[in-house]
């Protein structure tokens, strides 16, 4: 036997790639990336817009009965009759079929309001409390009727749900899943926006006069500043600045040529 | 594809070793896509073979194989005895198939 110890030209290893250009694979494969998250985000936009003509609101009333009896289970929040009259009211102007909302009043103390599966919306007395008169009062009646109207509470649970398994299937990288969370901050603003818009409407078809929504606003701005609610970058947060959407709201108001004659009706909600 | 003769003994019978060339290997690294990650994680829930990894694994069996035989090839050689498999994790999700052996001369 021959003993040879041949040495292996390194240019001709066939266990390295010896493509110098690595240009072209990272081009490949970012195509990859952008054309599934294209496909994604298609993929996941079609369910969500298609989510209120495949699911009418009287099924998501039907499905969601459980939420109202749920609330009502709590012995602080009750159904109110002149509420829920309002609450027809401005369906009217929205363009709402009638019986699309419950509302109920909640005794606690925070100034907040929110709108939930089924129809149902829920007003809190710390904010009532401190809203000047009934025009304010409707606007944030009709802001949350306006989630309600575009199916906001389903649309975005759904769509959160969906990007959030896609993000979990490709592994569990806490930026994929941050950017995920962001733009769904992202998404919840612009819902605001749009029902900002409807109380705008619903407002100035009730009362022939946008200021319900502006008071409604500078009440906000006092709790703020109350609370001294720290000023996250808008980027962050669930809800836009509120001067952004005094703004948007009086641009809207402008463009339907509302007037701003002050609110002059009492609050009836109001308990000293 | 190299006509080589691939064995786990150390002599093949009946045949001289004219010439012996030394150690030859092959390797790769290799990953499934996400979506291949995604279906494995569902049958860790409800259990069953990892189609896709055995799969996965097999190709690079047949890859690092391929690789040793063409740097084999390259020193003249038509066989390689003693050959071995080893099998190292490189990073999460991603495994390196090992193949070396003997290159040689037979008669």
């Amino acid at each position: 036997m021959k003993l040879e110890a041949p040495k292996f030209d390194e240019s001709q290893n066939p266990n390295i790639s010896h493509d110098t250009s690595h240009l072209g694979e990272l081009r490949a494969m970012l195509g990859y990336l952008l054309l599934t998250i294209l496909l994604v985000w298609l993929l996941v936009e079609a369910i969500v817009w298609s989510l209120p003509y495949t699911v009418s609101l009287q099924r998501e009333r039907a499905w969601f009965s459980f939420v109202g009896k749920h609330l009502l289970a709590d012995e602080s929040i009750k159904h109110d009759p002149n509420m829920q009259e309002l609450a027809d009211q401005l369906a009217v102007h929205m363009n709402l079929p009638a019986n699309s909302v419950d509302v109920y009043i909640s005794d606690d103390d925070t100034p907040n309001a929110f709108a939930t599966f089924g129809g149902n919306v829920v007003l809190y007395r710390g904010l009532l409390n401190r809203l000047p008169n009934e025009e304010s009062v409707a606007a944030v009646l009709a802001h949350e009727m306006g989630h309600i109207k575009h199916r906001d509470p389903m649309r975005g649970m759904t769509r959160n749900l969906l990007y959030s398994v896609f993000a979990a299937a490709f592994g569990s990288e806490a930026q994929l899943h941050n950017l995920v969370h962001l733009e769904s901050l992202r998404y919840s603003r612009e819902l605001e926006y749009r029902a900002d818009a409807e109380a705008v409407h619903a407002v100035v078809g009730q009362y022939r006069s946008a200021a319900g929504v502006t008071d409604l606003f500078r009440t906000l701005q006092t709790v703020e500043q109350e609370y001294k609610v720290a000023a996250y970058p808008t980027w962050l947060s669930t809800h836009p600045a509120t001067a952004q959407r005094i703004e948007h709201a009086q641009t809207i108001a402008t463009q339907i040529h509302a007037t701003q004659t002050p609110a002059a009706l009492p609050n009836r909600w109001q308990k000293k | 594809m190299y006509t080589m003769l691939i064995t786990n003994l150390e002599y093949v019978p009946d045949r001289r070793i004219v010439k012996h060339l030394g150690l030859v290997q092959g390797s790769t690294v290799r990953s499934k896509h996400a979506g291949r990650d995604f279906m494995a994680g569902l049958k860790n829930i409800f259990g069953g073979e990892l189609k896709g990894y055995t799969e996965l694994l097999n190709e690079s069996r047949d890859e690092a194989l391929n690789r040793m035989m063409r740097q084999a090839h390259q020193a003249g050689a038509n066989a390689i005895l003693n050959v071995r498999f080893s099998t190292s994790s490189v990073a999460a999700g991603a495994a390196e198939i090992f193949a070396y052996g003997t290159a040689v001369v037979l008669d």
